[in-house]
């Protein structure tokens, strides 16, 4: 199957089997470092992508749902401005993802502010994540490195840039 | 594209009857929805002879939350995020409450309705709490040039111990949901049915009573890999039943639900999932019981 | 690029009868031990196991044979295919022992005469089971041949040992191999040997197809599992007067670094409290399951454990609060000292005094136990199931003073004349280790941190400094740095640049006293609760109070503790659960004494802490006697229904 999508920004046509999961095709037609944890069951998150902007479990995305679509890999997001948000906020807190899950995580947290984003420009009938949600979402990937306070106080702290961020546009 | 390994070709139907004649087409085809399932197995990617792919996605009866005068229904298509996010107004507090606990926001866009009750091997947590709110399931069986269509009640599609009771052929497009909504409910789960099945418990239940006295008295236990257990017993023992419940009523009723989970099995249950299920009964029991007392 | 895929046994025990290949296909071929051209074997030092299986399988995932075709799907799919007949060993049973080795022996004093005073004997067994990394962890290697140089790259934590092992398996020499070592995170040092196995295979590809190879492979690491039995004598006053300790390692089905794990678990089992005589046997079994060994350390963790949950043991016998116990019994022995060298104890008196407070630990601690002492059987909500524990302990890292490691192990440092410093060393330099080794070089030559670069990457330039294990990152290679610097130093203006030393491990070891130097205390007091609906054990409070020798960067090291904490929890099957409003779970303080530049790791000793803490704090919990961990389901079912 020929697959027209844009992969960190470079348009592309994939020739690729119709069922192959995303993830594969990332490590195969990027070459990027093959992501080590791969469970190949959707159960560790560890291979989170942003897919037209939402956040998804790669392994379980197919080949033939890829028309079209934009991913932004971990690498690709770090080259964005949003990026900083999470740095500074890693960086404010004191906590951060071990190097294991820090991709994914930063990822999940990346979909969480732009909950924040849509709902307060109306965009998205979703609310702002509460305490629960955030946890929850974080806790897709299974690593435990870091317990849901620090969840928390990074989420907060890159909330803060990332509405500073949009204060500025205006 | 790999040699010796073939790639399925998708096929995309518009309309339902392109669905159905799709699907008589091609009756080997892997109907389609959000495919966290079929992704997920291990052996699903790279296997010699996939199947070809009947996507579901791009039918709009599938997609769409219909009310109507008596009923709620949903398609077989609609993901769990978009059914929390259109029907937070419509949809019964235990759907809601499973639907939000049975899997993240990043997942729930993916997962649809009518994939997570047509699971083969493993039953979820969705298929315990339409049963306990005995929704209805409208099943679509292409046999050929003819189509029959059927309404079924939810737990008529598995046997007592989970398994899938539905042919290849057979789809499910919709689900429908009375508007009567439970005076109590409540969902209890311990465990991940994907990664540890053996241990894993899900309660689901919904009690209707009038002025203190039940009406109705719907429980559905399910291990993943084992059990999809709905007491019919305890129905009709607790009808008419005023509440609160005494203390004796509760270990009748836990006593005679505990005797038909351990009779529906061939092999031994696990001691965890025996414990974790008279315990999730009482605690329901006992919540039922505060739940009333509250409101007097 | 041909890729490859290695078909491993799904038996514990056999004979292998036959390998019967799919159809002739020629873009496929498969390697087995007879492709081996040097000895089918994999050699770590003294020690040593098979590459391929020959005709015995000796556990579940050994390599048997590798398959290798145009790309990775289709080599997966083809391996499918491959028949594999097997005569199968009926009477084995995977974990358990079939043969034992010798027993390795440490003693002092009289331990009958110890025994025969005492007013009451206590005796317990610890179980630190056997745990594995999930089975997802892939590797891959790539192989290729380039001008005569055969090349290989990999993450790794031993490139030279990669180097070595291939050479051997494909008969070359040494120099003829190159390994690129690639950026690895390994928490549980599961980038040991499998690179090394996986490497030798794909050069034997490389070599039988002259084509560059890729080998993924994906295989758990495992830990050992520890039983150890404690009996101690103690007087009428509850003070521990001798101590008899067997410890049982299932090392699987090919010990290895067995000299190294005596050694390491030696040193956790001599505990905080003097004894007039005290006697240790290690006692290392195998059994047909994978071979474990190092798994984020050799066995320190597992010993500490089963000593500090022991104190604790002992307190509940003489139904002492288990702090004060520790305050008033910890103290110096000479015969400790010989093996794991500490900072003084007055100073983890005040740290477990400190932590207490905190934590006000006095009164959980007997507000649990009040409740314990009430508890009903069998009822599912008239009991408190919380519990409170505490345990404190000694971080090491590297290995043992006399280990034959350190004679292979160097490392070099360059300074030239424009005050550029070059470091020489095969340790991936990772963020943490150039930011040590640059904050010390910058110290001690004064020269600007960015100045300092490293070696690039490959074995032909390298200078080999041993397997990167056991924190010795941060340890000793940290004190060679040192060492070079000092020897640069000396000789900075008596002649020209640029100016290179080189120093070894074993000579920086060679000055110190007893087996393992600590240079950090810990005391970690947990506060759990079993829920009574869905039998989970949850996590409500940690407190964790450090002591640490002039350390780098307490940020930094707060935030590793608090990722091994909850790594830790969850290895013993304890969840933290969110509660909206509640404090946050860990309170983890560091302070900081002393200027030596050197640190310890405090990786291991904080799992041990971590483990005895939870076995302490369930058993008050459960009222029960919990000693194996990680706890699970089953033993929360016998506990609650009171099962022996």
């Amino acid at each position: 199957m020929k697959i027209e999508c844009t992969i960190d920004g470079k348009h592309l046509l994939l020739t690729v089997n119709s069922n192959k999961p995303l993830n594969l095709i990332l490590a195969d037609e990027l070459e990027t470092p093959l992501l080590t944890i791969r469970c190949r069951d959707g159960s560790c998150g560890n291979c989170v992508v942003l897919l037209n902007d939402e956040a998804v479990l790669s392994c379980l995305i197919p080949a033939f749902r890829l028309k079209g679509a934009r991913v932004l890999t971990f690498e690709g997001y770090q080259k964005t401005r949003f990026w900083h948000d999470l740095e500074r906020a890693y960086e404010d807190t004191g906590s951060h993802p071990c190097p294991h899950c820090y991709a994914s995580k930063t990822l999940i947290f990346e979909s969480l502010l732009q909950m924040i984003v849509k709902s307060e420009s109306g965009a998205s009938r979703d609310e702002e994540p509460d305490e629960e949600t955030i946890v929850r979402e974080i806790g897709l990937n299974k690593c435990p490195c870091l317990d849901a306070h620090e969840m928390l106080d990074i989420f907060k702290a890159a909330a803060t840039y990332r509405r500073r961020r949009r204060v500025r546009r205006y | 594209m790999y040699e010796g390994i073939r790639s399925p070709a998708v096929h995309m139907p518009k309309t339902m009857s392109d669905l159905v004649s799709a699907s008589t087409r091609f009756p080997n085809a892997t109907f389609w929805a959000g495919g966290t399932f079929i992704m997920s197995r291990h052996d699903y990617y790279p296997t010699r002879d996939s199947n070809d792919i009947i996507s579901l996605n791009e039918v709009p009866e599938l997609k769409r939350i219909n009310r109507t005068d008596r009923y709620l229904e949903i398609g077989a298509t609609v993901s769990f995020e978009q059914l929390l996010t259109v029907g937070k107004q419509v949809l019964p507090g235990l759907l809601q409450m499973t639907l939000e606990r049975s899997a993240t926001k990043i997942v729930r866009k993916q997962i649809t309705v009518g994939g997570a009750i047509c699971t083969p091997q493993i039953r979820l947590t969705l298929p315990g709490t339409l049963s306990a709110l005995q929704a209805e399931v409208e099943v679509k069986s292409c046999m050929g040039p003819k189509t029959e269509t059927r309404w079924l009640e939810i737990n008529r599609l598995y046997d007592k111990k989970g398994a899938f009771l539905l042919k290849k052929n057979d789809l499910v497009t919709r689900i429908r949901l009375g508007f009567e909504r439970e005076d109590f409910s409540c969902h209890i789960a311990a465990g991940d049915p994907m990664t540890n099945p053996g241990e894993t418990v899900m309660l689901s239940f919904a009690c209707f009573h009038n002025q203190s006295v039940v009406d109705r008295f719907r429980m559905c236990i399910t291990f993943p890999t084992s059990m999809f257990l709905i007491p019919h017993e305890v129905d009709m023992m607790m009808h008419g039943t005023m509440l609160p419940l005494t203390t004796q009523q509760i270990e009748r009723v836990v006593r005679s639900i505990m005797e038909e989970v351990l009779s529906s099995s061939d092999h031994e249950i696990p001691p965890i999932q025996v414990e974790r299920s008279r315990r999730f009964i009482e605690s329901a029991l006992h919540e039922l019981n505060a739940q009333s007392l509250s409101e007097r | 690029m041909i890729h490859g895929i290695v078909i491993r046994a799904n038996i514990d025990s056999g004979t292998l009868v036959g390998v019967t290949l799919p159809k002739q296909d020629k873009r496929f071929f498969i390697l087995g031990p007879e492709d081996v051209a040097g000895p089918n074997s994999v050699e770590v030092h003294t020690e040593n196991f098979p590459l391929f299986a020959g005709s015995e399988i000796n556990y579940k995932g050994q390599p048997i044979v590798a398959l290798f075709g145009p790309d990775a799907e289709t080599v997966e799919v083809k391996s499918r295919e491959i028949e594999i007949d097997f005569e199968l060993t009926t009477e084995v049973q995977p974990f358990h022992p079939k043969h034992e080795h010798s027993p390795i022996k440490y003693h002092w004093g009289l331990l009958d005469q110890g025994f025969a005073q005492a007013a009451t004997v206590l005796e317990r067994t610890y179980t630190d089971r056997r745990v594995w990394t999930r089975e997802d962890t892939m590797f891959q290697v790539t192989t290729w041949i380039d001008d005569g140089q055969l090349k290989v790259k990999v993450p790794t934590q031993w490139p030279f040992h990669v180097r070595d092992t291939v050479a051997s398996i494909c008969a070359r020499t040494k120099k003829s191999v190159t390994v690129y070592p690639m950026a690895h995170f390994s928490t549980k040092d599961e980038k040991i040997l499998q690179p090394s196995i996986l490497a030798a295979i794909a050069a034997l590809a490389t070599v039988k197809s002259n084509s560059p190879v890729m080998l993924s492979s994906r295989f758990p690491t495992y830990k050992s599992p520890i039983i150890i039995m404690r009996k101690t004598a103690l007087d009428a006053q509850g003070k521990p007067i001798a101590e008899e300790v067997d410890a049982q390692i299932d090392q699987g089905a090919f010990p290895l670094f067995t000299g190294e794990l005596f050694k390491q678990v030696l040193a956790g089992l001599i505990p905080l409290y003097p004894l007039e005589a005290f006697s240790a046997q290690v006692r290392i079994v195998e059994s047909h399951s994978p071979p474990s060994h190092f798994f984020g350390d050799l066995g320190y963790s597992s010993a500490l454990f089963s000593s500090e949950a022991h104190a604790s043991a002992i307190a509940r016998q003489l139904q002492v609060n288990p702090s004060n116990w520790r305050m008033k019994h910890y103290g110096e022995t000479k015969e400790r000292a010989k093996i794991l060298e500490t900072p003084p104890v007055p100073r983890l008196r005040d740290l477990i005094g400190t932590t207490c407070t905190v934590s006000d630990f006095a009164r959980h601690c007997a507000a649990y136990e009040l409740q314990r002492r009430g508890k009903r059987p069998f009822s599912a909500f008239l009991n408190y199931t919380r519990g409170i524990g505490i345990a404190c302990g000694a971080g090491i890292s590297g290995f043992s003073t006399n280990s034959p490691y350190h004679s292979s192990s160097k490392i070099s440092v360059t300074l030239d004349a424009n005050d550029q410093v070059l470091v020489n060393s095969s340790f991936y330099p990772s963020r943490k280790i150039t930011t040590l080794w640059r904050s010390v070089i910058s110290k001690e030559l004064s020269v600007d941190q960015q100045s300092v670069r490293f070696i690039d990457n490959d074995t032909s330039k390298m200078i080999d400094t041993g397997p990167e294990v056991l924190s010795l990152d941060i340890e000793r290679s940290v004190m060679m740095i040192g060492e070079c610097c000092k020897a640069i130093k000396a000789k900075r203006f008596q002649e020209p640049l640029p100016i290179s030393e080189t120093v070894s491990a074993k000579s920086i070891v060679s000055k110190e006293q007893a087996l393992f130097s600590s240079k950090n205390w810990g005391c970690i007091i947990l506060e759990l609760e079993v829920n009574t609906i869905t039998l989970v054990v949850e996590i409500r409070r940690v407190w964790g109070r450090f002591t640490f020798n002039n350390p780098p960067e307490i940020d930094r090291l707060r935030l590793k503790f608090r990722h091994i904490i909850n790594e830790s929890l969850n290895e013993c099957n304890i969840m933290p659960i969110h509660r909206e409003g509640a404090p946050p779970i860990m309170d983890i303080e560091v302070d900081s004494f002393g200027d030596e530049a050197y640190q310890t790791s405090a990786t291991s000793a904080l799992r041990a802490m971590v483990l005895a803490a939870a076995s302490a704090a369930l058993s008050q919990a459960l009222n029960r006697d919990v000693s194996a961990m990680p706890i699970t389901s089953e033993d929360i079912i016998s506990y609650i229904r009171r099962e022996e």
